[in-house]
């Protein structure tokens, strides 16, 4: 495959395999940042991680892994979609519920992130 | 196959053969990359839930921390750690193969027992010094 071809992103499932390798080279650093970051983090009290959300660089850099990673979770769940149920109307049901519960989970993160970042 | 698939694909063999193939090293590290893609999908459920539940009062994030220090809270948190490593570092041997390196058996036999070791030394790592 040429270089270029990674833009040419005009059919789906040409996409979905460049969108699946640029999520996968940034939750490389971003993912190594969160180990590092986290090791402590689980075993912290609330106002510890209130601390910890309070600085800009570790939410900014935390929100891009989160993002980034929930978008590489459906594009994975998507993959195996693909490979196992071959019924088309079947598939497209199983992945608009995972779509839906990856979704809510990301939306009570997210809500989760905002009520640590305030305080 | 279940006779319930009415479309014409649905007689033909399914794509990942798993039952056919003789097990291998090659084999077990490709399904172990997905059956870890798998388990961090759900971990990174779990970890928006942390993140709800400490967000909300005192007592939510106190249940939350008995969850998390239980022995059963910290051997699922030991497991998700693997999956992480192993999901990482086997992804970058994804990404090294789509740049057409290390794609000779040997070199896929070598990078495959790399990403184990690494695998096992770095969970060791974050889990035995703390």
């Amino acid at each position: 495959m040429k270089p270029l071809a990674l833009f040419a992103l005009h059919r789906g499932t040409t996409r979905h395999w460049a969108a699946q390798r640029v999520t996968a080279v940034l939750l490389t650093p971003l993912g190594v940042w969160f180990v590092a970051a986290s090791i402590n983090l689980f075993r912290s009290s609330r106002e510890e991680v209130v601390r910890w959300a309070d600085n800009p660089l570790s939410l900014v850099l935390f929100s891009t892994f989160f993002l980034v990673a929930y978008w590489h979770a459906a594009l994975g769940a998507t993959e195996i979609l693909t490979d196992y149920i071959h019924n088309p109307a079947r598939r497209s049901v199983v992945k608009n519920v995972i779509y839906f519960v990856l979704g809510l989970s990301l939306g009570f993160g997210l809500v989760g992130l905002f009520l640590l970042a305030r305080g | 196959m279940t006779s319930s698939d009415n479309t014409p694909q649905a007689d033909r063999p399914l794509s990942p053969h798993l039952s056919a193939y003789r097990w291998q090293l090659t084999s077990l590290l490709s399904i172990a990359h997905r059956l870890s893609g798998v388990a961090l999908i759900i971990g990174l459920v779990a970890l928006s839930f942390w993140l709800f539940f400490l967000g909300q009062n005192a007592q939510a994030s106190a249940l939350v921390k008995i969850i998390f220090f239980s022995w059963f809270g910290k051997l699922v948190q030991i497991g998700f750690t693997a999956a992480f490593f192993y999901h990482l570092l086997n992804g970058v041997r994804h990404l090294l193969w789509d740049f057409n390196l290390g794609l000779e058996l040997p070199q896929v036999y070598r990078s495959g027992y790399i990403v184990i070791v690494l695998t096992l030394l770095l969970t060791l790592a974050v889990w035995v010094g703390t």
